[in-house]
């Protein structure tokens, strides 16, 4: 059996929930998430299987030495970082998965803050775009993957903080 | 100070705690553990919601940093701080008044 374990999955910006439990689902299963050789590309590691919740968090700033020190010291282990998003993972004691956000409002900032990267992406291709007669290829490209892309990620996400907003 | 309180009340549940703990500086996780005993285990607040309501409190200058050590900020009450700490608590104090004549106005409408 190999130690290493490679698997590509694709999963929207609010899909974090249906993320975390697929990887606390491998890691029952005995693959352990060690982080991301390429864009989308999950590297496991086998070992004895473990009860681990994972929880995605999404930081919009540089300097993040304080925020990591914070979760470290509340027993979490970071297993990965990509682009801002960042994967935490602590074992689970007496059956209570533990969360990294416990009220709804902090929740919902922070998919407002993915929110408005995602869809500044798109914006600033646009402004790029916007003096040219004749717009470069590079930008084209850019346009036509960033533009219809990012503004259905951002619709999900809305979708989704109005969820959050009003619970059923 | 004249504050205009509306902007920064109501507090959330975890912004007030994080408030009501610093009657001394302290850092992040130290707050965690205070705020889960001083609401005897009722109100725990994740590193995700922590690290946010310092960012906002810091932002709105309702507290501020004083130290870095370790990679660690101890966070103080500003004086703005502590202002609209009182006034939250002074209005919780009129709810609680309220709700509690309510209720035995209530309970004595159930027993009869």
């Amino acid at each position: 059996m190999k130690t290493t374990v490679k698997k590509f999955k694709f999963f929207s910006a609010h899909e974090d929930e249906a993320q975390e439990a697929w990887l606390q689902d491998m890691g029952k299963q005995g693959l352990h998430f060690t982080g991301f050789d390429r864009v989308g590309r999950f590297t496991f590691a086998r070992g004895e299987p473990a009860h681990m919740a994972y929880r995605i968090d999404y930081i919009d700033r540089w300097k993040t030495d304080d925020y990591s020190r914070l979760f470290e010291d509340a027993g979490w282990e970071r297993v990965a970082d990509l682009f801002g998003w960042f994967y935490w993972r602590k074992p689970v004691a007496d059956g209570v998965v533990p969360e990294i956000y416990t009220d709804p409002q902090s929740k919902i900032a922070k998919l407002q803050r993915m929110l408005v990267t995602i869809a500044a992406i798109a914006a600033v291709f646009v402004f790029l775009a916007l003096p040219y007669d004749d717009v470069p290829m590079y930008l084209v490209i850019a346009l036509v993957v960033f533009v219809p892309f990012n503004t259905y990620q951002s619709y999900l996400l809305l979708k989704r903080i109005r969820e959050l907003r009003n619970p059923a | 100070m004249e504050l205009n309180f509306s902007k920064y009340l109501p507090l959330s549940e975890a912004s007030f705690y994080v408030m009501a703990a610093l009657d001394a500086p302290m850092h992040g996780y130290a707050i965690m553990q205070k705020v889960e005993a001083m609401s005897e285990g009722s109100v725990v607040i994740g590193p995700g919601t922590l690290y946010g309501a310092f960012t906002t409190l810091e932002k709105q200058g309702l507290i501020a940093k004083v130290s870095e050590i370790d990679r660690r900020k101890s966070y103080a009450l500003t004086e703005r701080g502590r202002l609209v700490l009182a006034e939250h608590i002074r209005r919780l104090a009129i709810m609680v008044r309220n709700g509690e004549a309510a209720l035995s106005i209530l309970n004595k409408g159930n027993a009869a």
